[in-house]
């Protein structure tokens, strides 16, 4: 039975909505470690994705870094490949090989996040497949 | 033997219910390799609801816990029976696999390890925003009493250098009354090249006196 994305997604996902303002997405991404953020609406809808990149972005649109308005709501990205529970593994990976993606949200029937796949986690993932060997 | 799948917090929970022998353990074994292959090493393996395990399931245990670990995961085991838990724990000391009596223990345990091996983030900042907070009262209690000192040695060298200027003035007022008297108090005695000069000065007057009175003589009219 092929491996699918349910099975090796994380499931404890540090999510952001539309609304929140670039301090508070800073402070979320900093705290948790994290380079990215998937954005949900209030409903769980997966809406986009928040990178590290977007906030750069937004902060250069300012004039100068005097002019960032920190309380504006984050611009995050959207149209964000993401993969569905029983997405097999191996479409993972050619999903990460080929889009150079850190990260895949992973979405129910109903759009609904329900899990991340990163990088990190096809890491892991091979070096037990290795060191398991056939087993 | 049923075998039931749950994921609780990053956790990979594998409940087994009923007898345990040593076939139906390769079952459980291979069901702990099927999570580490998918890249999940943080497994708990609840023998609650199961009879016994013998020595030779802990040792599979344990070499499976030393594979999780290699990347900070770690296998640990929940036994209701203080009998089964005691086997484990005494299997080597010190114990290979971790063994709680309850899957909350378990849970809590992982919960733990993670706050150990990486602060909670938030509690970090919290901890680090409560340390700036008291080193920034104490810096600003010690700019306030600076300031007040400040304030006070610039009052007292305000009222030094008025009482100072005041003092300069009166000294110099006393001192320009002084030179005024000295100035005026000054006599020149006269010497006779003067006296001779204003002799000269006095007599040419006359002389211009007598012309003009000698003048004015001639033409006035004579009287018949």
């Amino acid at each position: 039975m092929d491996t699918l994305a349910k099975n090796i997604m994380s499931t404890e996902i540090i999510s952001i909505t539309p609304d929140t303002h670039v301090e508070e997405a800073l402070k979320v991404l900093v705290n948790n470690k994290v380079t990215g953020l998937p954005v949900v609406t209030d409903s769980g809808k997966f809406v986009g994705i928040l990178s590290e990149l977007d906030i750069i972005e937004q902060i250069m649109a300012s004039k100068t870094l005097d002019d960032v308005d920190f309380s504006e709501e984050i611009h995050f990205s959207k149209n964000i490949t993401s993969v569905q529970e029983t997405t097999t593994l191996k479409e993972v990976l050619v999903l990460f090989a080929e889009s150079k993606f850190r990260r895949l949200p992973v979405v129910n029937g109903k759009g609904r996040l329900v899990g991340i796949i990163t990088r990190r986690d096809i890491m892991r993932l091979l070096f037990y497949r290795a060191r398991m060997g056939r087993e | 033997m049923k075998l039931r799948m749950e994921d609780k917090v990053g956790v990979r929970i594998l409940h087994i219910e009923g007898a345990v022998d040593a076939h139906q353990f390769s079952v459980i074994r291979a069901g702990m390799v099927k999570i580490l292959k998918n890249g999940k090493n943080k497994i708990l393996v609840n023998f609650e609801s199961s009879a016994n395990v013998d020595q030779d399931a802990i040792r599979q245990v344990s070499e499976l816990n030393a594979a999780a670990r290699e990347l900070s995961g770690e296998i640990v085991l929940v036994m209701s029976d203080p009998k089964m838990r005691g086997l484990v724990e005494n299997f080597s000391k010190p114990p290979l696999v971790m063994c709680f009596s309850a899957v909350q223990e378990g849970l809590d345990h992982f919960n733990k390890s993670k706050a150990k091996a990486a602060p909670e983030p938030e509690d970090a900042a919290t901890k680090n925003d409560e340390e700036l907070l008291k080193q920034n009262q104490t810096l600003k209690s010690e700019v306030e009493q600076l300031r007040k000192q400040l304030t006070e040695t610039s009052k007292g060298e305000a009222k030094n250098a008025k009482d100072e200027s005041t003092r300069s003035k009166g000294l110099l007022e006393k001192l320009e009354i002084d030179i005024e008297k000295l100035q005026s108090g000054r006599r020149v005695a006269p010497d006779a090249e003067t006296y001779e000069a204003k002799i000269g000065q006095l007599e040419g007057r006359i002389h211009q006196l007598v012309e003009e009175l000698k003048t004015h003589q001639n033409d006035k009219p004579k009287s018949p």
